[in-house]
This record gives C-alpha cells, sequence and structure tokens, in this order.
C-alpha cells in the first residue's frame, strides 16, 4: 500500500472494518441456519452418541428402546412396544411366489404400508407390484402405476420387494455398517446409525429400498403398535428403510403381513432348513427362477409359473 | 535453533494470509459480498432441507442422486485435472508452469472443500457424520468404495494444502523451499490425483445393477473429461488473473494447457463414440439410460438436450 494507514490507537481503519464486515457475516450466517433450531435431531443428545446395533450390550439396547418407545409417543401420541427380535437358530427364511395366481389386486402392498407403520402421505410400501405384458420378462416395461381393475387380459403380475439376497450389493456399499445380512439371511438396517447417503439405494437391482423424503405421517389410531428395532418402528427422517420379512412377526412363528393379505395364495413363506416345509416343496417341484440371476445376488425370494 | 523461530514465524504467516485474503479494491469487496450473499442463500436452504427433510431437493426414489452428487463428481474431476500443471512444472521442469502451478494446487483444494461440502449435503443425516469417521463409527473399508472415497479426496487435499502451504510460508520467510519437504509430496500427488477420479468413477462403474454405469470405460473416460475441464478452468482463471491482478506471466503456461487438451479432447471424445457404439450397437438394457438421455424413453424426455 502506498497512502499511509489511517489508524486509530494501532488499529486501521480498514482492519476495524473488516472486523465489522466479519462480525456482520457471522450473524447472517446465524440467522441464515437458524431453520435448524427447529430440527428434530438438534436437540437429541442420546440419539446422537448411539452406537451401532451390533456395539449395544443388552442394557443399552433396553434404554435405546425405552427411548424410542417414549419419543414415539411424544411424537405420534400412540402407546407402541418396541422389542429387539433376534434371529432363530437353525432357521434361514426364504419366500416364493407363484406368477400364475397373482392377480395384481396390491393387497399385499396395502397389507405392508399398514403392517410396517409407512407415511401415509406418499402412500409407501416395500412392494411394488409390477404389470407386465404376456411374453415379456423385461421388468422395464412392468408397470407399477396401474390404476384399472385387475386382472387385465394378456397381463401378469409381479409384485417386487426386497429379494433378500446372499450377495447383497447394497450391504456391500454401505460405507457406515448401517446395513447388514442377518443369520437368518434377512437383510436390516439399523435406521439409528444410516447416514441418508443412499448409496445402498443406488446399488440395488431391484429397487427394494426406500428413503425417508421427509417424517413419515401416521395418525395415532392407525399406527400398528407392534414393532421392532431392526423392522417396522416408525423410521426417523433421513434414513434408508426396506421391506425386512416382517421380522418381527416372522421370527416370532407368525407368517409375513403380505402373505396373510393374499386373497389367492400366490405367496409362500418358510424356513429353507426345514426339509418338510411348503417353501422347500415350491423349490423341489416347481420350475423355478430368481430376478436377475446374471447379476450373481443371488436372490432368496423364487418366483415361478404353475401352469 | 529452528524451532521456536516457526512457533513465532507461522501464526505471523495466518494472520497475514489472512490479512491478504480479505484486502482488496471496492470490487473485490462488492465481488465478495455478492458470494457471501450467494453462500448465505444456500446455507439457508440446508438448513430447511435438513430440518423438513430432503423431499424439497425433488430427488425421489426413482432419482435418489441428483444435482449434489453429479455436481460432486464434476469437481473431482477438476481437483483431479489441476495434476495437468502439476506434471509439466515438476516433471518436465517447465519454468513458466512452475511459477504459476501454486494456482494449480490451490484450485485442487478449493474443488475438494466444495466436493466435500456437496457430499455432505447430500447425506439425510448429516448429524450422523461421525460414523464415517475411522476409529470413532464403523468404517466399511476396504469393501465400500465410498470409504475409500473418504480417504483418497481428504488424503488429496491434505497433500495439496501442504504442498501450497509450504511453498507459501517458506516465500513468506523469505527462505528457499527445501525440496526434501514438498517435492516427494507433489510426486504422491500426481499419483493421487489419478487416483481420486478413478475411485469416484469405481462408486459407479462397481454397481452390476445399473448397466449405464457398469462400464470399464467409466473411470478411464472420468480421467480424460477431467484433464479437459481442469485445464480449461485453469487457462480461464489465468487470464482473469493476468487480466485483474499485478500477479503477471507469459502465455507459456496458457500454451501448455492448450496443447494437453487438444489431446485429452479427443481421446474423451473418442471414448465416449466407443461407449454409444457398444450400448446402441448392443441394445437391451445396455442402451435404456443411453436412449432415455439422448432421445428420451418410453415417452419421458425431460432430459433430452
Amino acid at each position: 500500500m502506498t497512502e499511509k494507514p489511517n489508524t486509530v490507537g494501532g488499529v486501521t481503519r480498514r482492519d476495524a472494518m473488516k472486523v465489522f464486515g466479519a462480525t456482520l457475516g457471522a450473524a447472517a450466517f446465524a440467522r441464515a441456519l437458524a431453520p435448524l433450531q427447529e430440527w428434530d435431531a438438534s436437540s437429541d443428545f442420546d440419539s446422537f452418541v448411539q452406537k451401532h446395533y451390533k456395539e449395544l450390550t443388552p442394557s443399552d439396547m433396553e434404554r435405546v428402546l425405552e427411548r424410542l418407545t417414549h419419543s414415539t409417543k411424544e411424537e405420534y401420541g400412540a402407546d407402541v412396544t418396541i422389542k429387539d427380535v433376534k434371529p432363530l437358530d437353525g432357521v434361514q427364511y426364504g419366500y416364493a411366489l407363484n406368477l400364475s395366481i397373482c392377480i395384481g389386486c396390491r393387497k399385499c402392498a396395502e397389507a405392508c404400508h399398514k403392517e410396517n407403520n409407512h407415511d401415509r402421505t406418499t402412500n409407501n410400501s416395500y412392494i411394488r407390484v409390477l404389470e407386465m405384458e404376456q411374453g415379456s420378462i423385461d421388468l422395464e416395461r412392468g408397470n407399477s402405476t396401474y390404476e384399472h381393475p385387475v386382472p387385465q387380459p394378456n397381463r401378469y403380475y409381479m409384485p417386487v420387494q426386497c429379494q433378500q439376497c446372499d450377495n447383497p450389493p447394497c450391504v456391500h456399499v454401505c460405507p457406515v455398517q448401517a446395513t447388514w445380512k442377518e443369520k437368518d439371511g434377512i437383510v436390516v438396517v439399523d435406521y439409528n446409525w444410516c447416514i441418508g447417503c443412499r448409496y445402498c439405494e443406488a446399488a440395488c437391482p431391484y429397487h427394494a429400498r426406500r428413503f425417508n423424503w421427509a417424517k413419515p405421517e401416521i395418525p395415532a389410531e392407525e399406527i400398528n403398535p407392534v414393532q421392532a428395532y431392526l423392522s417396522n418402528r416408525i423410521r426417523p427422517q433421513g434414513v434408508v428403510e426396506k421391506c425386512h420379512f416382517c421380522l418381527h412377526r416372522t421370527r416370532e412363528g407368525r407368517l409375513p403381513a403380505c402373505l396373510e393379505a393374499c386373497p389367492t395364495g400366490a405367496r409362500v413363506f418358510g424356513n429353507l432348513l426345514d426339509p418338510n416345509s411348503e417353501i422347500r416343496k415350491v423349490l423341489a417341484t416347481k420350475r423355478v427362477f430368481v430376478l436377475k440371476e446374471e447379476l450373481g445376488t443371488r436372490p432368496r425370494f423364487f418366483y415361478f409359473f404353475d401352469k | 535453533m529452528e524451532q521456536p523461530r516457526h512457533t513465532l514465524t507461522y501464526p505471523q504467516f495466518l494472520l497475514h494470509a489472512l490479512r491478504s485474503a480479505t484486502d482488496g479494491s471496492r470490487y473485490f469487496y462488492a465481488w465478495m459480498t455478492l458470494l457471501t450473499a450467494l453462500a448465505l442463500v444456500g446455507a439457508n436452504a440446508w438448513a430447511h432441507q435438513v430440518t423438513s427433510g430432503m423431499a424439497l431437493t425433488g430427488m425421489t426414489d426413482q432419482v435418489s442422486w441428483g444435482l449434489y452428487i453429479s455436481n460432486f463428481t464434476f469437481l473431482v474431476g477438476l481437483a483431479a485435472g489441476a495434476v495437468m500443471m502439476v506434471i509439466p512444472a515438476y516433471l518436465y521442469d517447465d519454468h513458466e508452469m512452475h511459477d504459476v502451478v501454486i494456482l494449480g494446487e490451490l484450485l485442487a483444494v478449493a474443488a475438494l472443500i466444495m466436493c466435500l461440502l456437496f457430499v455432505v449435503a447430500d447425506l439425510g443425516r448429516p448429524d450422523r457424520f461421525w460414523h464415517l469417521i475411522p476409529g470413532l463409527g464403523r468404517f466399511n473399508w476396504p469393501v465400500s468404495m465410498l470409504t475409500w472415497d473418504v480417504i483418497v479426496l481428504n488424503g488429496y487435499l491434505l497433500i495439496n494444502a501442504h504442498v501450497a502451504g509450504y511453498l507459501l510460508y517458506t516465500r513468506f520467510i523469505g527462505k528457499k523451499p527445501n525440496p526434501k519437504w514438498y517435492l516427494p509430496f507433489v510426486f504422491l500427488s500426481i499419483a493421487w490425483a489419478v487416483s481420486i477420479h478413478t475411485v469416484t468413477a469405481f462408486l459407479y462403474s462397481g454397481l452390476g445393477g445399473r448397466p449405464f454405469w457398469n462400464t470399464a470405460i467409466l473411470a478411464p473416460r472420468f480421467l480424460a473429461s477431467a484433464f479437459v475441464s481442469g485445464p480449461a478452468f485453469v487457462i480461464v482463471s489465468l487470464q482473469i488473473i493476468r487480466k485483474l491482478s499485478k500477479f503477471q506471466f507469459g502465455d507459456g503456461p496458457i500454451l501448455t494447457l492448450l496443447k494437453i487438451m487438444r489431446v485429452t479432447v479427443l481421446l474423451n471424445l473418442f471414448m465416449l463414440a466407443a461407449e454409444v457404439f457398444t450400448e446402441f450397437y448392443t441394445g437391451g438394457s445396455h442402451v435404456s439410460s443411453a436412449q432415455y438421455l439422448y432421445f428420451g424413453l418410453h415417452g419421458k424426455h425431460g432430459l433430452v438436450p
């Protein structure tokens, strides 16, 4: 600088202006970020420091479940029971679907919607039913948004949900191990560990994963109170979720909600390790196939035609 | 007694740097005010997005990655492109390039900071960012390509910040830089630059369920396009710097970058042609995405230019 700096007590006027400008800027940034004060997560220290599912001790888990039950009451006004339902020994789940008798009524998707406490505004479900053209199994040409009576002539219907792959690309890509395969074959998500990067959603070839783009909305009286940590408890905003074979039911000896809702009996669920199970009978006697077998994902979800 | 002197001069250096970085003409302040205003709009939008959900971005389960991830990818390329100044300056001793190479290193630093911010902006739960920190969270390395990206991007940021910072600091204290303290990092940064865009391409090309991305040509093409867009950006910046500041240099660096671009742009176009041929000649699921992008598909053509 050629001109002599204009100083008062050793501080140049320019420096004083800079400090003033910086203060103004910082205040403006604080104002711009003010909406964050309304953010649910910003006030919840316990859930901020919560450890990964696999690192929680039984007493940690007890406290977590208590906190979740409490916040469900507070935020949704519903009394719910959230359990940590563990996989059973000697059980490997498998699912099969008979495409010859599925009529595309979407009762399964609706049952999933209710059972799993899905967001009411988006009508979310883990199941999409594709209306397929006779003579093609090209998923790209399947229509999942049909609004007409079913079944239509020359069409068949293919419900698609998580295939619970034995080589799951979604699990491999997760940067924080927020999703993994349980020992009974079910791929689960720790909704309190997921950072919401949606890499798993990009990796899944079956479009089985869903993201909570906003906080789920459900009226208190419609909330299913029977919940589990890894399955149908109400998901937080900003995390990924997926079909978990209704583990809060199936690990306690019941059937998935989608199977119970199916009016045609197209769905078969069971323990692949039990030689007398219906699922084993289907695998042994029907001509079974899996979706996108060429990708090497090794699904646990099988399809077959009966006639 | 080297040590105590540095503890005194380094804070002075930082203070001096802060001072020069915030000093300028009226136009400079007007420009910085404008940029701050834009950043404020962005910060406010992000605060709303975090609070009321990413539905605000318009992304859906069908289009689950959008502008954030494409900007991130572009900026990784820009950061990698800076190596096209580093190679002539250090490997081939191009003295004129050497005079301006620090701009390339600083460009890499700026681009990487923006990359990392775009990734954070794309997170549904930025409060859980610590889950990604090795040792604190559960870092799914080496299986998840995203963890590789965290490593290479932060590494490249540190290397470039070190080299640029060291050179500026030695200049500040009036000493000749000791090659031992920066040359190994410069050569590391050359290999590292290739790695950042390779890993970023692997993020996409490793996904078997996405035929358009699932191709071996993705990483080479990412690099070739980075070595076009990086030098292009640098040329524009150099011209502006030459016009608007006292920092003067010859045409040499610009001509060198131009020569590099003449080659890389052709390489990139060749690979694009190879990609387009393979997709359209093969057909099937491999062509669907390209068809959608260039011509529209099943009556949907929102992205067709």
